[in-house]
């Protein structure tokens, strides 16, 4: 028992020594990042990282049983990604098993040379010192079309890669990864045993032991022939308007991450048979916009697309556009969507403040990343103590002045500013003001939902 | 850019008239009414807001013409809807004849009033109004030669007057100088034969007014010695001045365009370019009537009046009319110029009518009230009774032809306006770049594959790819796919044009090298035989020959015809047709195609038979997108090394 035991650790850390990529400035990053104090403070019992890749968004779900091991209240867990990882992640949550959400913070301080770690700081009425919780992650640019180009009837394959481990600070007893992939071919897998290929699931593990800070690569070759639509970038403009109207226009690029069509295209195959010849392509966009809109345009700067239809539901109106040319692999194209909502869905006003408060999703209609989003909140004329409440941090927020019909010192714009979103940042945000002078909203104003000019 | 890669000078090949109004208005409305339009916007509603101004200025037009205000309200309402300008004047036709009509009967209406008032201030706001129309449109050359015509022939006709002398003499000089201004006519107002008439009738008008003075000075006797000496000297003169001009180049030759006006055949034999145009063709008798509908009757009425009782301003509206219905017969776009002078006369026929019908019926009720009058008063007298009756019938009769023509002329007038709403509203409103059809089940079908395709160029090519097609397509690749062209709509250089015309009709070896010393990334067709779209490539095939012909002797039309004369797309066409490159793109793949369901694949809808040449694959170019109906294909001019 103890011998095979032995072998294995010794296989184990054999295998992390060959995988890591271990050189000496990581090891000092690494201890930099996190003093032995917290290393030690606490013991990984069981970890399980998920990690799908069928969807549109990769995302990891990461079960962690852990104990602490010192006396006392248990300090801030620490969740810390590697480089590589870092910059992919596009949103993170943490929850208990139950479900209760639990607090996870960036640790700015401690995130050095691209390196991030998050704390994630428990309960205090918590008096066991064994704690069981989920940390979610959704995943942007973390998936790669390779080959990078492909003709019309080949099939497309993606590649990820990660670590095979959890990328923790504190020892773990014993950790499993589950890989699911959209379509059971799967050209190429890491073969770190034991790893086994299901039917469209690989599981690695269990692996027994793990030192912390622990890296093997893993990388997976597999086929997706679905499209990946891609909001290279969106402008989500709201006119205010206290006339009793709410304009938005949402301004999409639109683009697809698979692999670049190279070689012809023909039009005969495509419409022959879209499965075949279209693969991963993509023609057809669903919006879901409010329940109570209307008024819908669908336009691009040479004019009206003409192809597009809508449907009612009771929470919500699902708005089904065709780009005027499918988007295959590095394809793209550009369009506006505009549509009012009365402005007493959106709108409340705060007896004790007398404050308006505007709740309006952030993030776009359309269930696909985004890369660049901007959203400009464009007040009445006389706004004052403008405020924004977001469930989660921006970019940037700043403030511009819009200039309209009979417009006097001119409207004040609210920008927030964000990158790398995924539809789960699709949130409402509160944008909080006050408007005593409502004599200085002209009666131009009303008209301003049509403000479709941009020069 | 266009014009790859000569590039054009766009101040020197274009009236500047319709883009400085719409900037000036754009102008007006967002800095200083403060309204926020967009410059898009202004211009699609220029056609709609020249023709209402058009529509006032008839009014006052043919109000001056005919001293009457009830034939100036119908013109108003007859140029309002009238088809042959309407089909110029719908919003989103920003076109330079949406403005040029409205200049164009402005400056006529000036020129007639400073004519008839003899007053300087009219003669210079007419060349200020010939100044806007010389900024707008080529049509210019019609004002310059109507008006020397006018005064020539009012000078012939014994009705030369010192109102004539001070408003042509201060038109010419001032329009001449002012024309110059415009970069596109520059030195062309004084050089070119097309303005030589101006210039001829303005010495003459000297002449005229130099023998009128000396006339009144000198008795009878002497006169005519005098009128003999000076005719010889100036006829002299005349010739000395032409023949220097010619044979020095300082005179230009008529332009083709201008030549082709008046000898309808001259630009099919000489200048293929501008008889490939549809809208230079001459116009077919039906087209008459669907533009001007009870116009065709009622012009040569209003004529009718002019001869009838003649006056400086109808002897300009007779010549107007004689010349214009002459140049429609040339070239039908010139409908356009007709279309305002056939309603002047038509509305001034409807009025003179309906006055003479209207005056018979309202003296025939008051010799009624008469007689009721002194039928009230002879009550008592009845023996004159059956005279009286007798009389009613002859009356009544009169009477009833009155109010039938009253109620034929009516009709005519509804008619007419319905005929106009039904052209508006069927062939003139519909953008030409979204086609419609009706399906099996009555639904509309749209063809939305021009700015499917074009969208596509803008955003998925390289932003300096360089694009060749016909030139019929030039203007809207670079305005919607915002990609450079090789030959666009100003059609200024003909060889250009011609080599792109070779580089479609010749083989794919020789086309291949004409695109790669033209730098071309992509080559963009039309082809309607799937859908049985009409306008495509293919039907203009001839014109392509014709004009690729221009510049490589070597393409001749005869080779594309096959022994029977014909031009055909199936087997039996001509092989050097079926080997051309336009063929082998248009039809690229089209074999495996069954478009109708008993006829084989390969069936063209617009020809109606199977096309000829099949199996053939393509090796210098590869397909790069083709629109959903087939009737934009794009190719992608491969690389020498990246050939099969």
């Amino acid at each position: 028992m103890r011998v095979q035991q032995l072998v294995l650790i010794f296989i184990v850390v054999l295998a992390i020594q060959v995988f890591s990529d271990s050189s000496i400035d990581d090891v000092q990053v690494r201890q930099d990042l996190l003093n032995v104090k917290h290393q030690t403070s606490f013991v990984n019992d069981k970890v399980t990282k998920e990690i799908d890749l069928s969807a549109l968004v990769p995302t990891q779900r990461i079960e962690i049983k852990t104990t602490y091991k010192k006396k006392g209240e248990p300090s801030s867990y620490f969740v810390t990604f590697q480089k590589e990882m870092s910059d992919k992640i596009a949103f993170i949550k943490a929850s208990t098993i139950d479900g209760s959400t639990l607090k996870i913070v960036k640790d700015n301080k401690q995130s050095i040379n691209g390196y991030s770690v998050y704390s994630i700081n428990f309960p205090k009425e918590e008096s066991t010192k064994k704690f069981h919780f989920i940390v979610e992650l959704d995943l942007i640019n973390s998936q790669m079309p390779s080959p990078k180009t492909v003709t019309q009837k080949e099939d497309l394959f993606l590649v990820y890669t990660d670590n095979v481990f959890f990328y923790t600070p504190y020892p773990t007893k014993t950790q499993k990864t589950e890989i699911s992939f959209p379509s059971n071919f799967v050209k190429s897998h890491t073969k770190l045993t034991p790893t086994e290929l299901k039917g469209n699931k690989l599981v690695c593990g269990p692996y027994k032991k793990i030192n912390g800070f622990s890296h093997a690569d893993l990388k997976v070759h597999f086929q997706n022939n679905q499209p990946l639509p891609r909001i290279k970038s969106l402008t989500k403009t709201l006119t205010v308007s206290h006339f009793g109207n709410l304009f938005v226009d949402e301004y999409y690029v639109i683009s697809n991450e698979q692999a670049k069509l190279v070689g012809e295209f023909s039009r005969l195959d495509y419409s022959r048979n879209r499965q075949l010849s279209g693969r991963g392509s993509f023609q057809d966009v669903a919006l879901h916009l409010h329940e109570k809109a209307y008024g819908f345009e669908y336009f691009d700067i040479i004019g009206n697309i003409s192809t597009s239809q809508y449907t009612k539901t009771n929470d919500q109106t699902v708005i089904n556009l065709k780009t005027r040319f499918p988007i295959f692999g590095e394809w793209k194209t550009d369009f506006h969507f505009t549509y009012n909502i009365p402005l007493k869905h959106a709108l409340s006003k705060s007896k004790k403040t007398g404050l308006y408060r505007l709740t309006f999703p952030f993030g776009s209609s359309i269930n696909a990343p985004i890369e660049d989003f901007e959203m400009k909140i464009i007040l009445p004329e006389g706004t004052s103590k403008i405020n924004a409440e977001t469930p989660f941090g921006v970019d940037s927020q700043s403030f511009q002045v819009y200039n309209e019909f009979l417009d006097t010192t001119g409207r004040p714009v609210l920008v927030l500013e964000k990158n790398l979103l995924v539809p789960r940042h699709n949130q409402n945000v509160e944008i909080f003001y006050d408007l005593s002078f409502k004599k200085r909203e002209y009666l131009f104003s009303s008209i301003s939902q049509r403000s479709e000019f941009q020069e | 850019m266009s014009w790859y890669p000569l590039g054009r000078v766009v101040g020197g090949t274009v009236f500047p008239g319709i883009m400085l109004t719409a900037g000036t208005l754009y102008f007006f409305l967002k800095k200083i009414v403060r309204i926020t339009v967009h410059i898009k916007h202004v211009c699609v509603f220029m056609g709609p807001f020249f023709a209402s101004n058009a529509s006032l200025i008839t009014y006052l037009f043919t109000k001056e013409v005919s001293k009457d205000y009830g034939a100036g309200l119908i013109s108003a309402v007859m140029i309002a809807i009238v088809p042959g300008y309407i089909s110029r004047s719908v919003a989103g036709s920003f076109d330079n004849e949406c403005i040029a009509i409205f200049a164009l009967i402005l400056t006529y209406y000036l020129w007639l009033k400073a004519v008839n008032t003899g007053s300087m201030f009219y003669a210079a706001s007419c060349a200020l109004a010939y100044l806007y129309m010389v900024s707008s449109w080529g049509g210019y050359v019609f004002i310059m030669n109507l008006i020397p015509l006018h005064a020539f022939v009012l000078i012939i006709v014994g009705r030369y007057s010192k109102r004539l002398y001070v408003a042509y003499t201060t038109l010419y000089i001032l329009g001449t100088l002012l024309s110059m201004q415009v970069p596109f006519v520059g030195f062309q107002a004084v050089q070119s034969s097309e303005h030589l008439a101006g210039m001829g009738i303005f010495g003459l008008i000297q002449l005229v007014a130099a023998v009128k003075y000396v006339h009144s000075i000198l008795g009878e006797k002497y006169f005519k010695l005098f009128l003999k000496i000076l005719g010889f000297i100036a006829v002299s003169i005349l010739v000395l001045f032409v023949v220097i001009g010619f044979a020095t180049g300082y005179i230009a030759p008529w332009t083709g365009r201008f030549l082709s006006l008046l000898d309808p055949t001259y630009a099919k034999k000489y200048i293929p370019i501008i008889a490939s145009v549809s809208e230079h063709q001459p116009t077919a008798w039906s087209s008459y009537f669907f533009d001007l509908q009870s116009l065709v009757f009622l012009y040569p009425v209003g004529l009718y009046y002019c001869f009838k009782n003649p006056s400086d301003s109808k002897i300009f509206l007779i010549l107007y009319a004689v010349t214009s219905t002459y140049f429609t017969g040339v070239m039908v776009r010139l409908m356009l110029v007709l279309a305002p002078i056939c309603v002047i006369l038509g509305s001034m026929a409807l009025s003179n009518l309906f006055k003479l019908f209207a005056y018979k019926i309202r003296e025939f009720d008051e010799e009624n009230k008469n007689k009721k009058k002194s039928q009230n008063k002879n009550t008592k007298k009845q023996n004159k009774k059956k005279k009286k009756t007798e009389q009613n019938k002859i009356f009544n009769l009169g009477y009833i032809s009155a109010t039938l023509m009253i109620a034929v002329l009516t009709a005519m007038f509804i008619s007419y306006i319905f005929h106009s709403i039904w052209v508006t509203s069927e062939a003139y409103s519909s953008p030409s770049i979204v086609l419609a059809a009706k399906g099996y089940d009555g639904n509309r079908i749209i063809f939305d594959d021009f700015r499917e395709a074009y969208y596509w160029l803008r955003q998925n090519t390289a932003p300096d790819a360089k694009i060749m097609s016909w030139w019929d397509y030039g203007y809207q690749i670079t305005a919607m796919a915002n990609r450079t062209v090789l030959v666009d709509n100003n059609t200024w250089n003909n060889t250009h044009i011609g080599t792109v015309g070779k580089a479609m009709v010749k083989t794919e070896n020789i086309s291949a090298q004409v695109m790669e010393q033209h730098d071309v990334d992509y080559v963009l067709v039309l082809f309607g035989g799937l859908i049985g779209y009409s306008s495509d490539d293919i039907n203009k095939y001839l014109w392509l020959v014709r004009i690729g012909g221009t510049v490589d002797p070597s393409i001749k039309e005869e080779d594309y015809l096959n022994s029977r004369k014909e031009f055909r797309v199936d087997s039996q066409g001509a092989p050097t047709f079926l080997n051309s490159m336009m063929y082998k793109l248009c039809f690229y793949r089209f074999w495996e195609v069954k478009t109708e369901g008993n006829k084989p694949s390969g069936y063209d809808r617009v020809r109606n038979t199977v096309m000829g040449n099949q199996n053939y694959e393509l090796e210098a170019v590869e397909e790069a997108f083709t629109s959903e109906h087939w009737i934009v294909r794009i190719y992608k001019v491969l690389k020498k090394e990246n050939r099969k």
